[in-house]
């Protein structure tokens, strides 16, 4: 009890920090963890190797780690950008591992301990970067499905790294009996997860104590079976996830699991923390280099595999930026190769702090501003070498799915429209159509100057970030620029900068209402 | 990385439990004899699995978190109310079922000192089990939830008063440390001063200014939660006190803040879960061997607990002007054993006191007790109506005063053919007003309080992922539920939620790829808010002559 109201105040005082300085708590909490070795406040439960009370507990948090992102493994979350996801995914994974091996062993360290940092280097946070997403709104848009497909596909690739490095000593033999068993072990949650659990929940409609219960007991059955398998049980919490991952199940857990989650998470990470002790200055110095081999590696790589499959150089490079970090996932490879023998605690120590530096550039790499710079650096990126001038024209900035709505009356009246889009396909359909388009970022000076801004009838911003109107505006003088936001606030900027907001949330509250007017069933009070 | 010792035992216990579930509630059981079974099933009747470190610390953090919870449900008004109560009846009942089990003891052949500690196990009710039911019930804040509670905390002060003579005392001829016992109760009642006294300013003047800032951010909100309830348990161990109390206060103290729902809901999974293991674990302690000799015993004690115990508190209660429904449902609420008669067994045992028999004869009427009292909490109401309709409750000092009367009102029963709107971000807000505008009862529902604020109509803080926080809004008795939410995962799971009781629901669409999945799950209507714009631009464009 005393050690819980030691990890956990740590843990408060950790995620106030984090609050605070806009930071993801991950990197925090293992810090505050490494003060508590720092001032002498070290618990003797806590140690590698410890099976009693406390480990224990740390242990359930471990598999509950796992278990929470088996969960979010469901494919439909990246919908149809299914192809870019495995291509971005295996590249990256593939090429980042190899750079992090390297560098590894130009550092001095022996091979299986490189692979164990190449892999850990080559796994993003799902924890960090999904939070990043949910709070900048941005799941929807395309970078957001991919980034999410990639990162999920990076758990199942560290978790499959994890089950062949823990049989590695036995040789080929062993290693590939090893990914068997693991196939094994999927295709039984494959099985449990279309099959079984659904039809039980739904036949006997657990409440949601029960289904909490039921929950676990999933998770810890296939961390049995993964241990009868002899599989690490880490693979048996991520199937056992797995099983919840559909939906609607997915939905009806998320909420009974994600008290718990926070709950182990917040001991997991300040026990790590703890583990880690107080590094010296050449270990940090190691984990600088590493970091720098993470955040120059991946959003290069990232960004020129995403283009070529599909997406704009702007979500290629956002969606870089986003990947560049190390994962939890990492912290977990490095602790199973710390346990095994294979990694030495001073590697371990290069890794999780590379982790914690990693994390905390997170939200500064993740910036608008920052995909803004890089974006004229982009070396293949296409643009547009077209002389033509254009005046008194229509101008629509970003197309999107709905702006052919805005194009077709425009035509039909015969006004003359110019389109500037990012997205190689709209271009495409609108050359088919013959409309004058500007492949480019519609938010760049150059882009607006060519697409003629100052000198159009109007100008017509469909933007996704308000910030990027703003800068039209600011470019514009003149001209009436008209510009959809979301909220309310954001209208707001708009029409203090000179433009004509359309506020969404208020269209979409009128089309409700006359919805709810003219829909008899619903018709009652007032 | 480790052994799985613990989670092998903790999965065999969860595993089992699970299963049990299915069948008892096939039988109508209540959890808590389930899992009971269970524990004595897989521990003693199987052997599967043996009390170790792990599952005992798991156990403990179930009843934290279970006290906990209790007093973010109970402000200190609502404990006020019942506290003379309380106090009256607590004391009353504890000396009378001890005195009488004294004698029903001796009556069965025991001697001195194991009559006493019989007498003493028969005495004390489990806040464990009684917190639990209500609370399922969601009647812990009804008046008779309330005495009960203030009638077991009053028990708990006796307890930490009898495990410090305990504490003072050695086994044999040296008898009673009177100096170690006086020092003890001294620091104890000191303790117990100083934890309510910081607890209750902490709750004043330290803790609603950072917690106002943390409540928006729910992961932050539980976790300093949960820090301060184990620092206040911790500061309990340091005075010796019940971990129970520490947690209790810690609670209450948070009780006053208006995240106090919300925060109940995001504790309340983890209580569950750590508490249905405390449960489990309850019956693998349970030692069934010999106990078939002792059974004439455990069932006239058994008898005794749960008739007897009622008939006290019906007795009291009536006496303090409670009408008959209050006293009989307090009474039948605390018609058990409580855990710490094991506890008190043990150390006595410890100290030689007494024999293996008697913790043996106390665990069993505990397991008796608990079982059937789950039943009598679970069907309180049904048995009620059943014993006054046969002529038994019918005395006339049970009367009662009319302002002492029972109101059992359910959470989510004051909402109906209301409208439920979810996510207060401009869409969410602006639907508010104009529902609101329009006459229509509206419920605003939102993680966050400062997205309330200024809100007309009624106000719901928390996450619609819990079914819970959909229950409290009434969901299966709305007329509509909105969603302006920008969240893909959560809108699907209301949609699906809202097909499963038959309400209609209008769910806003940010992307279009979600509409294959919301037209699955038949959402009634879809706020495309994109397409929304692109038409109210349009507008715009014919206004200012672009368009004809």
């Amino acid at each position: 009890m005393n050690l819980f109201a030691l990890l956990l105040v740590t843990a408060a005082v950790a995620y106030g920090l984090a609050r605070y300085f806009r930071l993801p708590p991950v990197p925090v909490l293992i810090g505050m963890g490494m003060s508590l070795s720092l001032m002498g406040l070290v618990p003797d439960e806590i140690q590698i190797g410890g099976g009693e009370g406390a480990m224990d507990m740390l242990e359930l948090g471990l598999v509950f780690l796992v278990f929470s992102s088996g969960v979010e493994l469901n494919p439909q979350r990246f919908g149809k950008f299914v192809t870019a996801v495995v291509w971005v995914a295996g590249i990256q994974f593939a090429l980042a591992m190899g750079a992090g091996f390297i560098c590894a062993k130009l550092m001095g360290m022996g091979t299986l301990e490189a692979v164990y940092m190449g892999g850990g280097l080559a796994a993003s946070s799902t924890l960090v970067v999904l939070r990043h997403l949910q709070t900048r709104k941005a799941m929807f848009e395309p970078y957001g499905r991919v980034v999410t497909g990639v990162l999920l596909l990076q758990d199942v690739a560290l978790v499959l790294l994890i089950v062949l490095l823990s049989r590695v000593e036995g040789g080929g033999w062993e290693i590939g009996g090893g990914l068997l068993r693991a196939l094994l072990l999927g295709g039984v949650a494959w099985i449990a997860q279309r099959f079984v659990v659904p039809k039980l929940v739904f036949r006997f409609k657990p409440d949601e104590e029960n289904l909490l219960l039921w929950l676990v007991a999933v998770l810890l059955g296939f961390v049995g079976v993964a241990s009868w398998l002899e599989l690490p049980m880490i693979a048996g919490a991520f199937a056992g996830g797995f099983v919840f991952s559909a939906f609607p199940l997915n939905g009806l857990v998320r909420g009974q699991l994600s008290s718990l989650v926070d709950f182990f998470h917040a001991m997991f990470f300040v026990a790590l923390g703890t583990l880690l002790g107080v590094p010296d200055l050449g270990l940090w110095a190691q984990a600088a280099v590493y970091s720098l081999v993470v955040i120059l590696v991946t959003p290069p790589l990232v960004a020129l595999v995403a283009e070529w499959r599909g997406l704009n150089a702007r979500a290629g490079i956002e969606t870089g930026l986003l990947l560049a970090q190390t994962s939890e996932y990492s912290l977990l490879l490095g602790l199973s190769g710390l346990v095994l023998g294979h990694m030495s605690e001073d590697t371990f120590s290069v890794l999780a702090l590379t982790t914690i530096m990693t994390m905390v550039m997170t939200p500064i790499l993740g910036r608008e501003g920052v995909a803004n710079f890089l974006l004229p650096f982009h070396p293949f990126r296409k643009r547009d070498k077209t002389s033509e001038s254009y005046r008194d024209h229509v101008l629509i900035l970003g197309l999107g799915s709905a702006g052919m709505w805005t194009v077709k009356p425009l035509l039909a009246r015969g006004e003359k429209v110019v389109v500037v889009d990012d997205d190689a396909a709209v271009c495409r359909a609108l050359a088919k159509k013959n409309i004058p388009f500007i492949r480019g970022d519609g938010a760049e000076e150059n882009v607006l100057e060519k697409a003629g801004a100052r000198d159009a009838k109007i100008v017509i911003a469909s933007m996704r970030r308000v910030n990027d109107a703003l800068t039209v505006l600011r470019h514009v003088q003149g001209a009436p620029v008209i510009a959809r936001v979301f909220e309310q606030e954001d209208a707001v900027k708009i029409e203090a900068a000179g433009g004509i907001p359309i506020v969404n949330s208020q269209a979409t509250a009128d089309t409700f209402m006359e919805w709810l007017d003219a829909n008899d069933r619903l018709k009652g009070n007032g | 990385m480790g052994d799985i010792g613990f989670l092998q035992g903790l999965g065999i216990i969860t595993i089992s439990a699970a299963v049990m579930v299915v069948i008892g509630r096939a039988l109508k059981m209540p959890a808590i004899v389930v899992y009971l079974l269970c524990g004595i099933l897989i521990g003693p009747g199987l052997g599967w699995v043996g009390i170790e470190e792990g599952l005992e610390l798991v156990s403990e953090t179930g009843i934290a978190l279970l006290l906990f919870l209790v007093g973010l449900e109970l402000s200190i008004t609502k404990i006020r109310d019942v506290g003379k109560v309380a106090v009256l009846a607590g004391f009353a009942q504890v000396f009378a079922s001890s005195g009488l089990g004294f004698i029903l003891a001796k009556f069965m052949g025991f001697d001195l000192a194991e009559a006493i500690f019989l007498a003493i196990a028969l005495t004390f009710s489990s806040t464990v089990v009684v917190v639990k039911l209500l609370e399922d019930k969601g009647e812990l804040e009804s008046l008779y939830g309330r005495i009960a509670l203030g009638v077991l905390l009053v028990q708990d002060v006796v307890v930490i008063v009898l495990l410090t003579f305990l504490a003072g005392m050695s086994g044999g001829e040296e008898g009673l440390d009177l100096r170690a016992v006086g020092s003890g109760l001294l620091k104890a009642f000191a303790g117990m001063a100083v934890l309510l006294v910081g607890a209750m300013a902490a709750s004043k003047f330290v803790l609603p200014k950072p917690f106002k800032w943390a409540a928006r951010s729910p992961e932050v909100l539980l976790i300093w939660a949960l820090s301060w309830c184990f620092l206040m348990v911790f500061g309990a161990h340091a005075f010796h006190l019940s971990l129970e109390v520490g947690a209790f206060l810690a609670g209450m103290s948070l009780a006053q803040l208006p995240y106090n729902e919300n925060l109940r809901r995001r504790v309340h999974p983890l209580m569950n879960f750590f508490v249905a293991v405390f449960f489990v674990t309850l019956g693998i302690r349970i030692d069934l061997g010999g106990a078939s000799e002792h059974l004439g015993a455990v069932a006239g004690f058994s008898g005794f607990v749960l008739l007897g115990k009622p008939l006290l508190f019906l007795l009291i209660l009536g006496w303090l002007g409670y009408g008959r429904k209050t006293a009989f449902l307090t009474g039948a609420t605390l018609a058990q054993t409580s855990e710490f008669s094991f506890i008190l067994a043990g150390l006595a045992m410890g100290k030689g006191l007494i024999g293996g028999e008697i913790l043996l004869v106390s665990a069993l009427v505990g397991v008796v007790t608990i079982g059937i009292s789950a039943y009598m909490i679970n069907y309180n109401h049904g048995l009620y109506a059943l014993l006054l309709r046969k002529g038994f409750l019918k005395w006339k000092f049970l009367n009662g005063k009319p302002e002492l009367t029972e109101q059992i009102v359910h959470a989510g029963d004051h909402f109906e053919g209301h409208v439920i709107v979810v996510g207060m971000n401009s869409l969410g807000r602006e639907l508010v007003k104009r529902l609101h505008a329009k006459g229509e009862k509206v419920l605003a529902v939102d993680t966050d309080h400062q997205k309330l604020e200024g809100l007309p109509g009624s106000l719901l803080l928390g996450s619609v992922g819990y079914l819970s926080v959909l229950e409290e809004a009434g969901f299966s008795k709305a007329k509509l539920i909105v969603s302006a939410l920008q969240i893909e995962e959560t809108n699907d799971l209301l949609a699906y939620r809202a097909k499963s009781v038959g309400v209609p629901c209008a769910i806003h669409v940010i992307d279009l790829s979600v509409v294959e999945n919301l037209l699955d799950l038949d959402a009634d209507y879809l706020m495309v808010s994109k397409a929304d714009g692109v038409k109210a631009q349009l507008r715009k464009l014919r206004e200012m002559g672009v368009l004809e």
